[in-house]
């Protein structure tokens, strides 16, 4: 058998550092601001979207954070790292929308919420071929139960969890978006786990 | 150690955000703290969940919008309006439409077009439901083939005293929303806006009151004609599809329509083909024929088509996003063949390899070209041996899904009945699925009342879990309303307002339509 993989034939150089490319768009290069879209787009879609339960909210609001890197790309100071940044505005933004919502909310409602995406569990099955037929079953509930309750936490214990857990940031680049310390962020990790899997053995919500 | 000074160290532990003098200290303490050993597994337990939680794939809009707003605002540092547009192409290309089933709203209208324009098509001579919504569903349809502005604006006027007489009797159907979305075509047609924004904001309100499936369809269409009307009526260009004064090429649409719904997709293509000639059926026509392309896995033709609907589109209108993500996805789908044909030149070596044919029909599907997935499934249902049962069920179950998908309802149907008695013994859930699917078929070939029995005999007979019962009632409750029986629709509904049952996201839907449809009309 002969191994498929060969050896490069010429050197790669690295990506450029994201805070070159903030260098780069805010000296008029677009393509850097473009490239840097290019790196966040997925994760701060995501973030925002773990943060408030709402995808179309999430990505106006990503289009909101990515404009504000536009606009203040000349602000930044590049001692900084710009994950850090980025993932500070996002955050600041999904709070926004959290305490705005609370304060008015008739004005959340399910047509603004995830619409059960298809009413055919085969065609989940086909969409996500690593699936079994019985994990299709438990899916919805799986889905439905995680988010009942991540939305039980309180707004930073559940913003600093996802930033954990999906972004894998480090505790000094949580406590940075937050303003706040490591130990504090120790201990809000801890609670969020014990609230959640309290929530999960008291069977509340699987 | 104090189990108070251990504990705020605990999630660092687990996170691997300890140095190794506290990593031994924390160790030490475990040992001999079964408190501590619990908190820590708890926390590993919560994380292990979380890995479960997927969210949507953006949908790689996000960044062309962003460009376009640096461009309107004009906050371009420097000179770089080349560069921008360089840019804005590049983000063009790179917009992706990852999932193939559900996901993005402006597919979903796509396809809702589909769906409206066959039930227009196949809808039967004498509509059910009150007069004054049948006195509608009539002027909708002679309104429909009257070619004069004239004509189409005093069939308008027509049509919205009918609406509201239907809107006072509060029992709008799916019948009237067609005929609300023809008459605001028509609207649009006779370069009326502000008519056409007038019955957009009546489709939304009526979906207010509407039955649960009429709703979603009247509140999609009404928000795509508020804002196509809203768009049209900024532009100071004359707007291209004007009457052309032939009846023909609306009966070719229909034709084109009934083909399709008959499983005669090639037919169907040639119909639209045909229909596109004409002026105003034009853009329909073409994202009909797309759509069609896209099914036999002709991503090309479909591209083709997708440009030339896209030039009889303005910027920022329904209609517009509509065929910006179907192109989107007829891209994908060029570039997802060179990779299934890569992993076809492996199959021809490997002829039963099942791992290469899964991955194979899974791209297959994800291009959206259902036939050649519904040839890969079947070729493994072939040659599944001994010791493949399992995989054989599953294959047999995407193989029939494809079917339905290429409107062979009648084919579909007979598999997944079989599949509901041969996998009932040793593989359950494979004849629930089985189940719920074969209910579904019967619904889309038109026997409400059939669909409705089958879905009960699943919610009695079998073990669902709870997002499955809830899916399953939502069905009952959406097929209550369509046959007109409101009361019983919105009972359904609201059993799902229980402990357990009414966080899963169909019991959700369900009872936020069950509050809206109480909701007090205007």
């Amino acid at each position: 058998m002969t191994s498929e993989i060969s050896a490069p034939n010429s050197v790669q150089t690295a990506p450029p550092a994201d805070e070159v490319l903030v260098k780069r768009f805010v000296e008029g290069h677009i393509d850097g601001f473009e490239e840097l879209m290019r790196r966040y787009e997925s994760k701060i879609v995501s973030f925002i979207h773990r943060s408030i339960g709402d995808f179309q909210r999430a990505e106006e609001l990503a289009q909101e954070t990515f404009m504000r890197v536009f606009r203040m790309g000349v602000r930044f100071d590049p001692k900084y790292k710009f994950s850090t940044w980025i993932f500070t505005i996002a955050k600041n933004l999904s709070s926004n929308e959290l305490r705005d919502r609370s304060r008015d909310p008739e004005s959340y409602n399910i047509r603004e919420c995830d619409w059960p995406e298809d009413s055919s569990f085969v065609a989940e099955l086909v969409s996500a071929s690593t699936l079994e037929p019985h994990e299709i079953l438990t899916s919805q509930e799986m889905r439905a139960s995680i988010e009942k309750a991540l939305s039980r936490l309180d707004n930073d214990l559940r913003m600093a969890l996802v930033m954990k857990e999906f972004e894998n940031m480090s505790y000094s680049e949580i406590a940075e978006v937050f303003s706040t310390t490591t130990g504090t962020v120790k201990s809000w990790l801890f609670r969020a786990r014990k609230q959640l899997s309290h929530m999960i053995n008291e069977s509340e919500v699987m | 150690m104090d189990c108070l000074l251990i504990e705020p160290h605990l999630a660092a532990y687990v996170d691997g955000e300890l140095d190794a003098a506290s990593v031994e200290r924390v160790e030490l303490h475990l040992k001999d703290c079964r408190r501590c050993r619990e908190a820590v597994r708890d926390m590993r337990l919560a994380s292990a969940v979380l890995t479960q939680w997927h969210t949507h794939h953006p949908s790689g809009s996000v960044s062309e919008k962003v460009l376009e707003r640096i461009r309107r605002e004009g906050i371009l540092p420097g000179d770089g309006v080349a560069e921008l547009e360089a840019c804005e192409a590049r983000a063009a290309g790179r917009r992706r439409r990852v999932r193939f089933v559900g996901g993005v709203v402006a597919v979903a209208a796509a396809l809702l077009v589909t769906i409206v324009l066959y039930r227009f098509a196949s809808a039967p001579a004498e509509p059910q439901g009150p007069a004054a919504v049948r006195s509608v569903a009539e002027l909708g349809r002679s309104a429909e083939s009257l070619r004069s502005i004239d004509e189409a604006a005093a069939a308008h006027v027509a049509i919205d005293s009918a609406v509201a007489r239907a809107w006072s009797e509060r029992r709008p159907n799916v019948e009237s929303i067609v005929t609300l979305e023809v008459a605001s075509t028509l609207a649009l047609g006779a370069k009326d806006s502000a008519g056409a924004g007038e019955l957009g904001a009546v489709l939304r309100e009526l979906s207010r009151s509407a039955g649960p499936r009429a709703a979603v369809s009247a509140a999609g269409w009404g928000s795509g004609f508020l804002s196509t009307s809203a768009a049209y009526a900024d532009e100071t260009k004359p707007v291209p599809p004007v009457m052309t004064g032939s009846p023909e090429p609306k009966t070719l649409l229909d034709e084109g329509v009934s083909l399709e719904a008959l499983g005669d997709l090639e037919s169907a293509v040639r119909k639209y083909q045909t229909a596109a000639a004409d002026r105003v059926l034009s853009l329909r026509a073409n994202i009909l024929q797309a759509n069609v392309e896209m099914k036999l896995g002709r991503a090309d033709s479909a591209l083709e088509a997708l440009d030339r609907a896209f030039a009889l589109t303005r910027p920022e209108t329904f209609y517009r996003e509509v065929v910006e993500n179907l192109r989107a996805r007829a891209k994908e789908s060029v570039e997802l063949k060179k990779q299934i044909s890569d992993m076809q030149a492996k199959l021809a070596k490997a002829e039963h390899d099942f791992d290469v044919l899964s991955d194979v029909g899974g791209l297959q599907v994800k291009a959206g070209d259902v036939k050649g997935a519904e040839a890969t499934y079947d070729r493994m249902v072939r040659t599944a041996g001994p010791g493949r049962e399992r995989e054989a069920l599953r294959a047999r179950l995407v193989r029939a899904w494809c079917r339905r998908e290429l409107n062979r309802l009648g084919e579909a149907f007979e598999e997944f009945d079989k599949l509901v008695v041969e996998a009932k013994e040793l593989y359950p859930e494979v004849s629930v699925l089985a189940h719920f699917e074969r209910a579904k078929t019967l619904d889309l070939k038109g026997r409400a009342a059939q669909a409705l029995d089958d879905y009960r005999a699943l919610a009695l007979g079998a073990v669902l879990t709870p997002g499955a019962f809830a899916a399953v009632q939502f069905q009952v409750g959406c097929l209550l309303a369509q046959i007109d029986r409101p009361a019983e629709s919105a009972e359904t509904f609201r059993s799902l307002d229980r402990p357990g049952l009414r966080d899963q996201p169909f019991a959700r839907a369900a009872l936020a339509l069950a509050r809206d449809s109480s909701a007090p009309a205007r």
